[in-house]
């Protein structure tokens, strides 16, 4: 595919006489192409420190024998530099120590500026310092003795916030040609980098926020065992409409499995308020159809214009297992997994909560005895579409009475792996289970 | 991860026993016993829980055990790799960072769990993103996390045109991969085609790849075997070619109430997938080992001697418009 090369292929900044137009020509190719397949490369990684070391693997050995990227964060400069033959190398300075030297320069005008270094110490050691302010990324630089060093600045959305110094061996060094090349290069390059920058800024405030929205880790509770699970409706986001929630203390705990509506991040960050409903409301009394009346008035006071289905649970240890008292808000019926491989439905009723003032909601007790599960889900998991048909409870019970007496992380494992081969690939509803299961001896 | 066999524990036997019954308690009492015995924990991951888990699909395969005793060992297993985990030394807190994660739709992600803590021992900052992750998923955790490598495990030889598309995905960063499991051959081969960066074939190899791969890569090179395109076709399709297939066995006189046909129609989209594999892997041994495991699989269960053959029959049938998938089965 390539055309034939009058020179070793990849000597994109040799000087080219007027008079050889066809050289020129093949000369100017091979830098479309590369410039091309630099940016391409570099599109893809929206993460700054990974979209220098592409860059630098572009740079060097194809263009230069030594490249390095400095880049502002904060008050320090981020330097990274590649020696031809050698990984990366990193360092960091204050910006106050480039402020008389040319790259700071470069930083404060936006303009690229070329360097001759003296052939002889310490001329060329000054000469060093102006462009690399880290004596430790210097050493590799001064051992191939350049003969010029090109700083260019790195410049998107009006701002320099970088520069891209470049370097080749003894003897040679860059002439306006090969400059001009080598600008147009760092322009290209550092929207690309410039576009992590400002990623790296967005994703921090969303995973910020998504931790604080994220489903929480299960506590260790003696005499009971929990697991869970959570999977989303769309892949790509992180967080759901679905929510579950275990607190407590020494021997009274509350656990919810809920689902608000609607989906996405507008979803969780009502789940967010839900959840903190429930807490609040489980700390000045944990009977469940209090803790729903609570919650039921919360979100009515709120504006009334969202819903939220749960189920809540208080869970206390009783003579031989424990004593679990249940109430529901609009949200399907719990299942009970005997160890004896028995199943039963736990018949909580009430409407959906946030929608209506004064709602009475009724609890149902039932006590569990060692291995016992008792599973809390949401409807994602009925409701999950298959090739022909809905997953269902009828799926849900069958593949539950294979699991009598397994530990509870087994239990619920067993369900997420069967509704996810029953969903395939089709787009499905956020998915939220929760198991907890009575166990007869203290744990270790 | 495959096991070698010469790395398992003699006390393999013993501790199957346990998990069978789904004992956790006395399974975590006979790993922590190995571990005072001086065994390294990193090597007890691998010889067994990993060697414990690959008999595990076997003792199933020959009906020997239910789908329910085989959650129960992996959730015991599970709470025995957790443990062996926290007798592992830290990782310093400069150590590259490593993104452990399965496929999508991969569910079994105990061989995932396995080599994400044998890695944490070998000195790496390990993110693990647990079973099944979407290729957005794992994009997104990679560009926030910057990591090293990202390493993937996959079981299914039907899950290797996914494991293509999340190469693609992750290459695209900048970020090497590094793959593994079950649905690979030894020599990496396979690995090798579908664009991967590195190949480890069992957990304890997977650091030493990893210290091996380069900083930063390039977009994977374009697939350009003649069965790249149908790869996907069958793959896309995969559900439906599984219902027509199981009709044409039907039709072909299978006897519908037999009992070990329910686990034929669990298997079909197996076969099926594996004949994706096979497609994007350019290589007729993935089809031909999950024929294979059917059969085993099925005979075990009163099925005909006959009937990984008539299922190839079959799918070749059903797939006779796309060329090199009836070439794969001829």
């Amino acid at each position: 595919m390539k055309p034939p090369l009058p020179r070793p292929a990849g000597d994109l900044l040799a000087a080219v006489g007027t008079e050889a137009a066809e050289t020129r020509l093949v000369q100017s190719l091979e830098r479309s192409r590369f410039l091309a397949e630099a940016s391409r490369a570099v599109s893809g990684a929206l993460h700054v420190e990974k979209a220098i070391d592409v860059v630098l693997g572009q740079l060097v050995p194809q263009l230069v024998d030594w490249a390095q990227i400095v880049v502002r964060d904060g008050h320090a400069l981020r330097c990274r530099a590649r020696l031809v033959g050698a990984e990366p190398a990193e360092a960091s300075v204050w910006v106050p120590s480039v402020q008389d030297s040319a790259l700071g320069r470069v930083m404060d005008l936006g303009l690229a500026e070329l360097l001759h270094v003296p052939p002889h110490e310490p001329e060329a050691d000054d000469a060093l310092a102006e462009v690399v302010p880290s004596a430790g990324l210097r050493e590799a630089i001064a051992g191939i003795r350049p003969a010029d060093l090109l700083c260019v600045p790195l410049t998107a959305r009006g701002s320099t916030y970088g520069t891209l110094t470049v370097a080749r061996r003894s003897g040679s060094g860059f002439d306006d040609d090969a400059v001009a090349f080598i600008e147009d290069f760092a322009q290209r390059m550092a929207l690309s980098i410039g576009a992590a920058r400002a990623y790296a800024e967005r994703s921090h405030v969303a995973r910020v926020l998504s931790r604080s929205l994220a489903p929480p880790r299960l506590p260790d509770i003696p005499g009971l065992r929990l697991a869970s699970s959570y999977r989303i409706a769309f892949e790509h986001e992180t967080l759901g409409g679905d929510f579950y929630d275990v607190h407590g203390d020494a021997d009274d705990w509350t656990a919810v499995v809920g689902d608000v509506c609607g989906k996405g991040l507008e979803a969780s960050v009502l789940t967010g308020r839900a959840r903190q409903a429930v807490r609040t409301a489980a700390l000045v009394d944990r009977s469940p159809s209090r803790v729903l009346d609570l919650v039921n008035r919360v979100l009515v006071a709120d504006g009334g214009d969202v819903f939220v289905t749960l189920v809540v649970a208080r869970v206390r240890r009783a003579d031989h297992g424990l004593r679990v008292d249940l109430a529901g808000a609009g949200h399907p019926e719990p299942y009970l997994l005997r160890a004896d491989g028995s199943i039963e439905r736990v018949p909580v009723s009430g409407t959906v909560a946030g929608l209506f003032e004064d709602l009475d909601y009724t609890e149902v007790s039932v006590t569990m005895g060692d291995h016992d599960t008792c599973l809390l889900y949401t409807d994602g998991v009925t409701e999950a579409p298959g090739m022909h048909d809905r997953y269902g409870d009828e799926r849900l019970s069958r593949v539950l009475s294979t699991m009598a007496g397994a530990d509870v992380s087994a239990v619920v494992e067993a369900v997420a792996l069967d509704v996810a081969t029953h969903l395939g690939d089709r787009d499905h509803d956020d998915i939220a289970l929760l198991g907890i299961q009575s166990m007869r001896d203290e744990e270790e | 991860m495959s096991v070698d066999k010469a790395l398992s524990f003699p006390e393999l036997d013993d501790f199957l026993e346990v998990l069978r019954v789904g004992d956790r308690d006395t399974a975590l009492g006979l790993a922590r016993a190995q571990v005072s015995a001086g065994r390294p924990p990193a090597d007890l991951l691998v010889g067994l829980v990993g060697a414990a888990q690959e008999r595990i699909g076997e003792l199933w395969a020959r009906d020997e055990w239910s789908v329910g005793q085989e959650h129960a060992a992996t959730a015991v297993s599970d709470a025995v790799v957790t443990m062996l985990g926290t007798q592992l030394p830290r990782p310093p807190a400069d150590a590259p960072r490593v993104v452990v994660t399965c496929v999508e739709h991969e569910w079994h992600a105990l061989p995932a769990r396995i080599v994400a803590e044998t890695l944490r021992g070998s000195g790496y900052a390990v993110s693990y993103l647990g079973a099944s992750t979407s290729p957005a998923h794992l994009t997104q955790h990679v560009l926030d996390l910057a990591p090293r490598a990202v390493a993937m495990s996959c079981s299914l030889a039907g899950s290797l045109p996914r494991v293509r598309r999340q190469v693609e995905a992750v290459r695209q960063t900048g970020t090497p991969v590094m793959v593994g499991g079950r649905a690979f051959d030894t020599t990496g081969q396979r690995a090798r085609l579908l664009g991967a960066n590195g190949f480890a074939r069992t957990a304890d190899e997977a650091a030493e790849v990893l210290d091996g791969l380069p900083t930063s890569v390039t977009a994977a090179p374009a697939l350009t075997h003649e069965g790249a395109t149908e790869a996907f076709i069958v793959h896309a399709g995969r559900e439906r070619i599984a219902a027509d297939v199981h009709a044409r066995l039907l039709a072909d006189g299978i006897d519908e109430d037999a009992g070990w046909v329910s686990t034929l129609v669990d298997q079909l989209p197996h076969v099926v997938g594996a004949l994706a594999g096979a497609l994007v892997a350019d290589e007729r041994a993935v089809v031909d080992d999950s024929l294979e495991w059917a059969q085993l699989v099925l005979a075990n269960r009163g099925a005909a001697p006959d009937i990984a053959a008539r299922l190839r029959r079959q799918l070749a049938v059903s797939v006779r418009d796309l060329p090199a998938a009836s070439r794969l089965l001829a």
